[in-house]
């Protein structure tokens, strides 16, 4: 880490190149150590500035990063030892920074300039708490700014500033209205009902009592109606902009997180956000109002008996302060049961065939009962103990009006104030206590509130690493030529995939990327769509650098056909249209027919109008590749890839599929990965990967008279195919 | 061909000719685990010695500490230990602390403040390697039961510690641990 942290004195000669502060000794114990790389020298030292250990960069052969569990080490390698030496420790959190130290004395070692420190390689630091962010955010999940969430939150009202305005208003009108039905009692009491008046005032008075109930009905109606309406709106916005969000980012982001994670997640925290925007709000700023104006009308009515009140006020939020956080735990243990057994179900569900297969009905119905009897326990409990708090809270609220009733009837028995305002002052105690109770409960809420909003902020905040640049170039017209130019690119910075790719790739040309899984062949493909961008070197395409092409140029003139097909819920045509909806039924037929899938799409009852997906019909997976074909084919991409798209099929289906490709690749650039070499004989070019450098480059006719790494690899399958005709 | 003379046949010929598709168990008489002059682990096996060789725990939550797997710096794998005891104490305690070195997982020996802050929880603990504070968002995706008195931590920034028995913390500790459970 580089840190801003008090560091101690070096004894160094000169300026050091990088100095990385690290969190482990040689026991891997915890303490502070400090690397300090210089030109000539590594050196390792302590907490108080004395040296540990110290080695000359002439000395170093070779520099390795060992990955261990929660940690790792930097390994030297000397010229004339016989041994490897672990010179400094650090746990994984540190990992990206002592790779970038790795690469700083690797280039030492060969003697080549220093690499300048990427943006991804830079700790960066959250400005408030100085904790490292994580990885493709600059949001620290630690110290988000509530007010600043709250006000962004806010900010999705401003569309509807008039009905929401309309909202308060009825709310304020509401509130007000609220008041007045004690008061009316209070009259009842004190000039008809004390003095028996006969007089017809009685009548009147109920009667303005029923308007006061229809009017406070009617308000709280419309209260109610405008909070769902505006909060719903709000809602779909923040959705909106939240799938928004998850379109634009970049596969990156994707890839180190769970994609499921999300549905579940932008779900769950949408519904909380959305409870706390139509009644929250709504209710928060009603509750508060009604606190203030009861206790104004109270204070205003007798000040003394009111004073009385708010001795047992206290009572309450302490009692709610002190019983809430239980009641949260509860609550959080609930859902945490509940959710255990969502996810229960799931996967026996989704694994339905497995469960079958091996007869395991009564381990998963074992497993299932455990966790529903865990969730009954749970309901119980929380449950159970929100039926003892609420009548405790009735009962602390009924000692106020015991004390009301009290020290109120003594003043009334010596008439300091009449029977209408004791019983007016028991009516206003009822409505205060009412939100006392619930206020604590609000706080929580508007916390969980804030904690969803601000999780959906995250993503709607993630930066875009593939983002277009200001000045992107438009390629209407793809010719097709590709470059490599020493291109390196790790989903991670210190394990590169792919190490100093260089390739020149004609207009037109087939290329077949051979090499064991995990050799970076995926990854070459992953980079040429732009799924990800290079760390290191530059992809030409027709000679514009690849991060200024347009994006949407780009998609628009690649194709690619996959080993997974994904048939979206629709029809067939749907699905071959997917990339161009705008293309006639005949276009449809016509690409159906060049990818073999015709045939069997019009032996379905209801052709190409046949329902897929989903819920739709069940496609074997050569029809649903020739799908896929004709999906490209209708595309009509000027690059063209093929991610093992014949892989997993019957000899039949592939000779189909492989006659359906010939006719697909014809006049465009193609990158053909398979693991049957056999499919890539027809390639104009092989290039072989191995451990992500190239190993090889050629046809297929010179590769074998090379006798290398493809040679191996044919020979190789030869056996294998032996093996398989045995067998069969 | 019985287990044991299958073993001793194995222990005979030399890692890099055995079949691959072969576990190879390691006789505990026939292993020597000593730190060499890298600091590095450097094991001998059946008279061979492997400089720079690692250990990795097979089960490193259901049975740490057994079943480990020897490899050489090539990656190849030399046998695996079912049971360390029975080894020579010296040995014993340079892999004890080898596999300190590459486990990184402390084990929290004592609980000094468990906090609440808006929207995440800070753990401050005191571990068998030194004291650590861990930040994690939530609970139920950092905090990993495993049985009833075992639990995991993992923070923000996958920093991870272990506490290994509940019951055994002190009263102090398991106080501000009932904050969470």
């Amino acid at each position: 880490m580089v840190s801003l942290k008090s560091r101690p004195k070096f004894s160094s000669s000169g300026p050091p190149i990088l100095t990385l502060e690290s969190d482990l000794d040689d026991g891997a114990n915890f303490c502070r150590r400090w690397l300090v790389i210089d030109p000539e020298r590594m050196t390792l030292y302590d907490e108080q500035g004395a040296v540990i250990r110290q080695s000359e960069v002439s000395r170093l052969k070779a520099v390795r990063l060992e990955q261990d569990f929660g940690g790792g080490h930097l390994l030297f390698t000397y010229q004339s030892e016989p041994f490897d030496e672990a010179f400094v420790r650090f746990s994984a959190p540190l990992a990206p920074q002592f790779a970038y130290g790795l690469s700083v004395l690797q280039a030492l070692i060969d003697q080549q300039p220093i690499p300048e420190m990427s943006v991804r390689d830079q700790p960066r630091a959250c400005s408030r708490c100085g904790r490292t962010l994580p990885d493709g955010t600059d949001v620290c999940p630690l110290c988000v700014d509530k007010k600043k969430v709250m006000g962004r939150l806010l900010g999705y009202i401003r569309p509807y500033r008039l009905p929401v305005i309309f909202a308060m208003v009825v709310l304020l009108i509401g509130t007000g209205v609220q008041l007045i039905p004690p008061y009316i009692t209070k009259i009842i009491i004190d000039r008809v009902l004390e003095p028996k008046a006969f007089s017809s005032d009685l009548l009147s008075l109920v009667a303005l009592l029923f308007a006061m109930n229809v009017i406070q009905l009617g308000m709280q109606a419309i209260r109610g109606y405008l909070g769902v309406w505006f909060g719903s709106r709000m809602m779909g916005d923040i959705r909106r902009n939240t799938y928004n969000a998850l379109m634009a980012l970049s596969l990156r982001y994707f890839d180190q997180r769970q994609v499921s994670q999300f549905i579940g997640r932008v779900n769950s925290d949408a519904v909380s956000m959305q409870q706390f925007m139509t009644d929250g709000i709504v209710m928060i700023t009603g509750q508060s109002l009604l606190i203030v104006s009861v206790l104004a009308v109270m204070l205003a009515m007798d000040w003394q008996l009111a004073l009385i009140t708010f001795v047992t006020m206290p009572l309450i939020v302490l009692v709610s302060v002190v019983v809430w956080p239980y009641v949260r735990q509860r609550w959080y243990r609930q859902w945490r049961s509940m959710m255990r057994l969502n996810i229960l179900v799931g996967d026996s569900l989704q694994g339905i065939r497995v469960v079958k297969a091996f007869g395991q009905e009564p381990t998963e119905r074992e497993r299932y009962h455990g966790a529903n009897q865990d969730l009954v326990l749970q309901n119980v409990r929380t449950d159970g103990m929100w039926q003892g708090i609420f009548p405790l809270f009735s009962f602390l609220s009924g000692i106020g009006g015991l004390l009301i009733w009290y020290f109120g009837g003594e003043q009334v028995l010596h008439n300091r104030i009449s029977l209408g305002t004791l019983v007016a002052f028991t009516a206003y105690i009822a409505m205060l206590l009412g939100p006392l109770q619930w206020f604590s409960q609000l706080i929580n809420w508007v916390t969980n509130a804030m904690a969803a909003a601000d999780r959906i902020f995250e993503i709607i905040d993630a930066p875009v690493d593939v983002d277009d640049v200001a000045d992107a170039v438009a390629m209407p017209h793809i010719h097709g030529h590709i470059q490599f130019d020493q291109v390196s690119f790790g989903y991670e910075r210190h394990r590169p995939a792919v190490k100093a790719i260089n390739m020149d790739i004609q207009p037109g040309e087939m290329i077949g990327l051979v090499g064991h899984s995990g050799a970076g062949k995926s990854t070459l493909i992953n980079l040429l769509a732009r799924f990800y961008d290079p760390d290191e070197g530059t992809i030409y395409l027709d000679g514009v650098d690849l991060r200024r092409v347009q994006q949407s140029d780009l998609h628009r003139q690649v194709g690619v056909v996959l080993q997974e097909t994904f048939l979206f819920d629709g029809t067939v045509a749907d699905n071959i249209r997917y990339a161009n909806p705008d293309a006639t039924l005949v276009d449809v037929i016509r690409a159906a027919k060049i990818a073999n899938a015709h045939g069997f799409i019009m032996g379905l009852k209801d052709g190409y109008d046949t329902q897929v997906g989903e819920r739709g019909h069940r496609m074997s997976g050569g029809e649903k590749q020739r799908v896929a074909i004709a999906r490209a084919v209708l595309h009509d991409p000027r690059i063209l890839i093929l991610d093992e798209a014949t892989a997993s099929l019957d000899t039949e289906t592939e000779r189909q599929i492989q006659e359906a490709l010939a006719r697909l690749v014809q006049g465009r650039t193609t990158f053909a990965i398979a693991h049957r070499l056999s499919t890539l004989r027809h390639a104009d070019r092989l290039i072989v990967l191995d451990h992500g450098l190239i190993a090889e480059m050629g046809s297929h006719e010179e590769l074998l008279r090379n006798r290398g790494v493809y040679h191996r690899l044919v020979q190789a399958q030869r056996e294998l195919s032996k093996i398989r005709g045995v067998e069969g | 061909m019985n287990r044991r003379e299958n073993d001793s046949a194995q222990a005979m010929t030399p890692a890099h000719q055995r079949d691959p598709w072969e576990l190879y168990e390691i006789v505990p008489e026939a292993l020597v685990c000593r730190r060499g002059p890298g600091r590095l682990l450097e094991i001998v096996l059946d008279g061979q010695v492997y400089p720079g060789a690692t250990v990795t725990q097979a089960f490193p939550r259901s049975a740490p500490g057994r079943y480990l797997i020897f490899a050489d710096t090539t990656d190849n794998e030399l046998g695996l230990l079912h049971d360390p005891t029975t080894l020579d104490p010296a040995s014993r305690e340079v892999l004890d602390a080898e596999l300190r070195l590459r486990y990184v997982m402390p084990i929290v020996t004592k609980i000094e403040r468990v906090r609440q802050n808006p929207g995440s929880w800070t753990f401050d603990v005191i571990t068998d390697r030194g004291p650590l504070r861990l930040s994690v968002r939530n609970l139920h995706e950092h905090l990993e039961g495993l049985g009833s008195d075992r639990l995991i931590l993992t923070d923000v920034d996958e920093r991870t510690a272990e506490i290994s028995s509940i019951q055994a913390l002190d009263s102090h500790s398991k106080r501000e641990l009932a904050k969470v459970l």
